[in-house]
């Protein structure tokens, strides 16, 4: 409140300084004096004292002072009332008297309507209605007096005398000595009337004018009521339901309304002030015989024009001119259609939209229009500086509207026919002020056009935007355009454009390549350095938003990173850009544990697996369009073509294993989900949308970066022969190195994705680790070729060089090796004699589980048969190159331990001095189980082949399905109960086993006869049944190339703890004994070589587990201490 | 229920059967390992066996034995280096081309 009334008061003063300002000089003073120096030409001496009374009272004038409207202070002007009653005069002034009277006659003749309606106090407080009527009432007035002058010229004619009398009072009636200046007087009559009359119809200019338009009573409520809510500053919920109502088209027409009845009002208002004016100038003129008057009415005009603009700021006026402008300008540019497409959220990849031309009828009018207006307005001096400010607004406006509203969202690739087109129709219709812009292409600050939209742009500014500033500018007289402001215009449209595609710019990333325009659009534009920090900021934030959160997958992430590198190297073949946004993404990328092996994997995608994702990528492609084109109805063909993807999904993974019918691998079992996936009734496409992708995003790996290995290796061949060139002098393209690059920059020759992705994920050897460890996976997942290996192997040797791979160039060699190995073995043994075992070696007979193996040994006839069945290979590696394998000791089926004897000695035959060390764990194996009703084959691994060995039924005993339990198959086996279980879980998936009590770990039985699946054995098969599932999602939790990973992590883990223990151990002995936890892993990490690997949880967890078992203490502030031993005390 | 195993891929390490005396004492590689000069391990970079129950990489003791200061002595006991007697071919070979020298 308190604000209000000081905002108040300074706008009184403001007002006050305004109007003296204008009236200065000479008529500021009378001004001052008014009361004292005009009085009431019938009032005589007196009236000075009398009128300044009797205004006190009842002066009119007061009432809008004391309301705020008119800023004046106390000594009010006291209008001379020409209608006064008579005087009466000191005896003897003759001349005083006549001077008296000749004012009278003047001032009657001139005096402004308002004050004529009658006399001062009564005629004053009537007419709060005066408005539009009696305004032009009264302009009419001075016509209708004309006429009458003409009818009656004496009373001109004396006027002109008593004017004379009065110009030339000194000389004539020398006794006169009150004598007035009549300009003066009349100044301050114009002002005291607009004042009054005008100023409230400025400020309240909707209300008064719309009501006295009565154009429409709506219209008129309309605008008070927004007035009101201004005002008021508050919301009134239904005022602004209404005004939500309003603000539609017609709003335009409403402030229209305003605007032309305010010009109306003032034009009214002028004319009159300027009627009696002119006729006291003639009068002068004539009387004093000067010509060089005119000036006054110059200055006069000036004025009064400064006093409407400084007025009509303060009031809504302008805001509706805004209004108005901002309309009639929009559709002038053709801003006004663009903002309909940009409600109607058409899709992306659009072609820039097409502008109104010029010629279109709506933008002649609306430019016929626009003229008349701002022609109208400059004529009742609301062209003000004021005004130029508006325009300047609603052009800078009408800028950022059109390039958000034309080119946001169009990121389609140049079209040279296009460009033409456009660019075309723009010089066609160039009815241009500047046609000097195009071609001069010298001009640093607007780059040369290249892509459509940039040059639309430009064609847009200069012959539209241009042209209308110009043409608005003639109009009011204002300095006209330049070409440098031409100039200024283009490259300020250009930048608006790369603020929006700095802001889009995340989603042309994830457009690529289909964005490849709008990089263009940015390239040209991203010219400075602000520019380009701004990208880097706009960009880094974006990527924190909407990538590197944990709703995205790493594969996501990598993929999109892809798709950055290929943008930013389109835009900026320099790589700064990239490099300045990289930094985070690189921070984050290092944090999780998986992204090196999604490159290695994706670096090692097989071709089919390449072919898979393009196919499935064009099926995604083909289902947009087909949706976009017939709707969402199209569900049968859907579903087809969703069968084609499920396909193309599976066929990377049958390759292995192809032969097999009923074999299900991992990749088999999902599509057996997916195919399911169709049937259940899918709601609605762009739901079904989702999973898909997500799950063709799994599948797919990252073989971008398969591709781009076989691509690039004709690139750089190509690029090669430049490498160690300094500088190219042929190089027409050449551009100098970018401002914003760092100290030690080197250009870079390629996009190079690979490289800059490897080097994106932290320390080199961390990367050759997991790589070799990705190949030692694969290498014995029994490959058939090696090709995809060897590329990679030999691109990531020229990156990290010969020695630092060497582990893998010797595991692949190992395989090859033992490829070769096979055969002579098997050749050699074929030939030689039948091999003994060898003494010394546990015999196969004295294993715990020879009841069931007994088949085996003694007929040594069907033995060889079958070990002829049996393609038994075996690969030896050279243990210090390839990770670490923990031996894992069971007991093989006897056929095979028999094999592997044979190999043994086959190879200690060929390679003297050298011993073999099984790992049984590790390998493959096909077997065929022959049930009662049917056969089956399935691949393994061979651990799962020796379990399910176990269960083979005894030739005696044929008639009962084996059963038995996973503790039993321990003892026999002697292999790990959890491998047991799972590998028994894995066969019950298969349909081989079934699971029949959870008791000793769980007891299995053979399931001879599908149809006996169902037969409920015992109260157990419900709980059974459930604890399959749990095992199959834990088998699916682990699947694939991961769970021997997952193993051998695990026995590694042991031996860290190990090794960490003891650190921990010798640190509480021999630093200090007691430490608290964050000291412990502080001193870890200085300790530990290689690095402390564990975060302050996986620390803390060991340390109470280590108090759990006792081995150390928790005492006083949260510090371990060793647990000191009775012995040791 | 029968059960045929049709294909069994294993997996072995090799390892030169020596008593636990892993490194090699001329160039601290493991025996598994290769000599410094060599690429792959095994056949490549063969071992040698001295009578004197040392055993290097042949590549590090043929290196040893061009020295003159080797004197032709066993870089680990400084008794006179003679090769044990080599069951395989290529050993033979190997010694005989370490007596040439």
């Amino acid at each position: 409140m308190a604000g209000l009334v000081v905002a108040s008061a300074w706008r009184q003063q403001r007002r006050k300084r305004v109007f003296q300002s204008v009236f200065s000089g000479e008529v500021t003073s009378t001004t001052a004096v008014a009361g004292v120096q005009y009085p009431d030409p019938g009032q005589g001496l007196g009236g000075s004292k009398l009128g300044s009374g009797a205004g006190h009272s009842v002066d009119p004038y007061l009432a809008p002072s004391s309301s705020a409207t008119l800023g004046h202070s106390t000594p009010e002007p006291q209008p001379p009332h020409p209608y006064a009653p008579g005087n009466e005069y000191a005896p003897g002034n003759e001349h005083q008297r006549a001077y008296d009277q000749a004012w009278e006659v003047v001032t009657s003749r001139v005096a402004l309507p308002a004050s004529a309606a009658g006399p001062a106090p009564g005629a004053g407080e009537s007419s709060p209605g005066l408005s539009l009527e009696s305004l032009t009432a009264a302009r009419e007035q001075p016509q209708s007096r004309r006429r009458r002058n003409q009818k009656v010229d004496e009373e001109r004619e004396q006027f002109l005398q008593c004017l004379s009398l009065l110009e030339n009072a000194e000389a004539v009636l020398p006794e006169a000595r009150e004598r007035r200046d009549v300009i003066g007087w009349y100044v301050s009559q114009v002002r005291a009337h607009f004042a009054m009359w005008v100023v409230p119809l400025l400020a309240g200019g909707s209300d008064t004018a719309a009501a006295a338009a009565a154009a429409g009573t709506l219209a008129a409520q309309g605008v008070t009521h927004r007035r009101h809510q201004r005002n008021k500053h508050s919301v009134d919920s239904t005022a602004a339901g209404r005004g939500r109502e309003w603000s539609g088209g017609s709003q335009y027409d409403r402030h229209m309304a305003v605007v032309m009845s305010t010009i109306e009002t003032l034009e009214g208002a002028l004319g009159m002030y300027f009627e009696g004016l002119n006729s006291l100038l003639e009068g002068l003129r004539r009387a004093s015989g000067e010509q060089d008057n005119s000036s006054f009415g110059m200055k006069f005009k000036r004025d009064i024009h400064a006093l409407i603009a400084n007025s009509a700021s303060q009031g809504g006026v302008m805001g509706s001119v805004k209004v108005v402008l901002t309309k009639l300008a929009g559709v002038i540019l053709g801003v006004e259609g663009l903002m309909v497409r940009l409600g109607s959220k058409k899709g992306p990849w659009g072609a820039p939209p097409a502008i109104p031309q010029e010629n279109d009828f709506d933008v002649l009018a609306a430019k016929r229009k626009l003229g008349g207006l701002v022609k109208q307005l400059h004529n009742v001096g609301l062209t003000g500086e004021r005004f130029e400010v508006l325009f300047a607004e609603v052009m800078n406006d009408m800028m950022s509207r059109f390039v958000k509203g034309a080119y946001a969202g169009v990121w389609a690739a140049s079209d040279p026919e296009e460009g033409n087109v456009v660019g075309g129709a723009g010089t066609a219709a160039a009815s241009s002020v500047f046609t000097t812009s195009r071609g001069s292409g010298g001009d640093a600050t607007v780059p040369a056009a290249t892509s459509s939209c940039i040059k639309s742009l430009k064609d847009w500014v200069e012959n539209r935007y241009a042209q209308l500033n110009v043409q608005v500018l003639s109009w009011i007289n204002a300095t006209p355009m330049s070409l440098a402001d031409l100039k200024a215009c283009q490259s300020l449209a250009l930048g608006r454009l790369a603020a929006l595609r700095i802001q889009e710019l995340f989603d042309i990333v994830l457009a690529w390549p289909d964005a490849k325009g709008a990089l263009e659009d940015l390239k040209a534009t991203i010219t400075t350095t602000t520019r380009r920090q701004l990208l880097t900021e706009n960009f880094s934030k974006a990527l924190e938003q909407r990538l590197l959160h944990p709703g995205c997958s790493t594969l996501e992430i990598l993929q999109t990173y892809i798709h950055i590198i290929k943008t930013f190297h389109a835009l900026d073949h320099s790589k700064v850009l990239l490099g300045n946004i990289e930094p985070g993404l690189q921070l984050y990328l290092v944090q999780r544990e998986d992204s090196v092996r999604v490159v290695v994997a994706g670096l090692l995608a097989s071709k089919e697996e390449i072919e898979a994702a393009a196919k499935v990528q064009q099926i995604d492609e083909d289902e947009r369009l087909q949706r976009g084109a017939s709707g969402p109805t199209a569900a049968a063909a859907d579903l087809g073509r969703r069968e084609i993807k499920a396909q193309a999904y599976s066929t990377p993974g049958v390759a292995g294993s192809s032969t097999a019918t009923t074999c299900k691998t991992p990749t088999t079992r999902s599509r057996q989900g997916r195919d399911s996936n169709p049937s259940t009734p899918a709601p609605a496409p762009a739901h079904r949308q989702g999973p898909v992708l997500a799950r063709a995003k799994k599948v797919n790996k990252l073989v971008e970066l398969a591709k781009l290995l076989n691509e690039s290796a004709s690139v750089r061949r190509a690029g090669a022969t430049d490498d160690d060139q300094e500088l190219d002098w042929n190089d027409l393209n050449w551009v100098p190195d970018p401002v914003d690059a760092g100290a030690n920059y080197k250009r870079p020759k390629s996009e190079d994705v690979i490289g800059t992705l490897i080097s994106a994920l932290g320390a080199e050897d961390v990367f050759i680790n997991e790589f070799t460890a990705v190949i030692a996976e694969r290498l014995l997942g029994d490959p058939k070729s090696f090709e995809q290996e060897m590329r990679v192997l030999n691109l990531l040797k020229r990156r990290f060089g010969e020695a630092a791979l060497q582990k893998c160039d010797v595991m692949i060699r190992d395989i090859q090796e033992s490829r070769k190995l096979n055969s002579k073995i098997r050749r050699n043994n074929a030939g030689g004699p039948q091999p003994s075992n060898i003494p010394g070696q546990p015999p196969v007979l004295a294993t715990p589980d020879n009841k069931g193996k007994s088949v085996a040994t003694p007929q040594s006839s069907e033995k060889s048969k079958e070990q002829k069945d049996t393609g038994y290979h075996a690969r030896i590696l050279s243990r210090m190159y390839w990770p670490a394998f923990e031996k894992e000791h069971f007991l093989l089926p006897a056929p095979i331990l028999d094999l592997q004897k044979q190999y043994e000695k086959g190879y200690e035959d060929l390679k003297s001095d050298r011993k073999l060390t099984w790992l049984n764990q590790l390998g493959q194996a096909r077997v065929e189980l022959e049930l009662e009703d049917r056969t089956v084959t399935v691949d393994c691994d061979t651990v799962q082949a020796t379990v399910i060995y176990a269960f083979q039924s005894s030739p005696d005993s044929s008639t009962t399905p084996v059963k038995k339990a996973v503790d039993d198959l321990y003892l026999e086996l002697q292999l790990d109960g959890d491998l047991i279980a799972a590998a028994c879980d894995f066969w019950a998936r298969k349909r081989v086993l079934r699971k029949v009590s959870t008791a000793d770990g769980g007891v299995f039985v053979v399931l001879e006869r599908l149809s006996d699946e169902n037969v409920p054995v015992g109260e157990d098969a419900q709980q059974g049944q459930a604890v399959e599932e749990k095992g199959r999602e834990k088998e699916a939790a682990t699947a694939g190339p991961k769970e021997g990973g997952a193993k051998k992590l695990s026995d590694k883990e042991k031996e860290k703890r190990e090794v960490y223990w003891k650190y921990i151990q010798g640190m509480l002995t021999n630093s200090s004994v007691t430490m608290p936890i964050n000291q412990i892993a502080m001193m870890m990490g200085v300790l530990v070589i290689g690095g402390f690997s564990w975060s302050h949880e996986e620390l803390q967890s060991f340390l109470g587990e280590k108090v759990e078992e006792g081995a150390v203490e928790v005492v006083s502030g949260g510090k371990y201490k060793l647990v000191r031993k009775r012995e040791n005390v | 229920m029968k059960v045929k195993i049709k294909r069994w891929n294993a997996v072995a390490t090799w390892r030169w059967d020596l008593p636990e005396d892993d490194l090699c004492g001329i160039c601290q590689n493991p025996f598994d390992n290769t000599c410094p000069a060599c690429k792959y391990p095994g056949d490549d970079c063969i071992l040698l066996s001295g009578k004197c129950g040392h055993n290097f990489h042949m590549h590090c003791i043929l290196e040893w034995m061009k020295q003159d200061s080797a004197k032709g002595q066993c870089p680990m006991c400084r008794q006179r280096f003679e090769w044990a007697d080599q069951t395989n071919q290529t050993m033979r070979d190997a010694a005989q081309a370490l007596a040439s020298v």
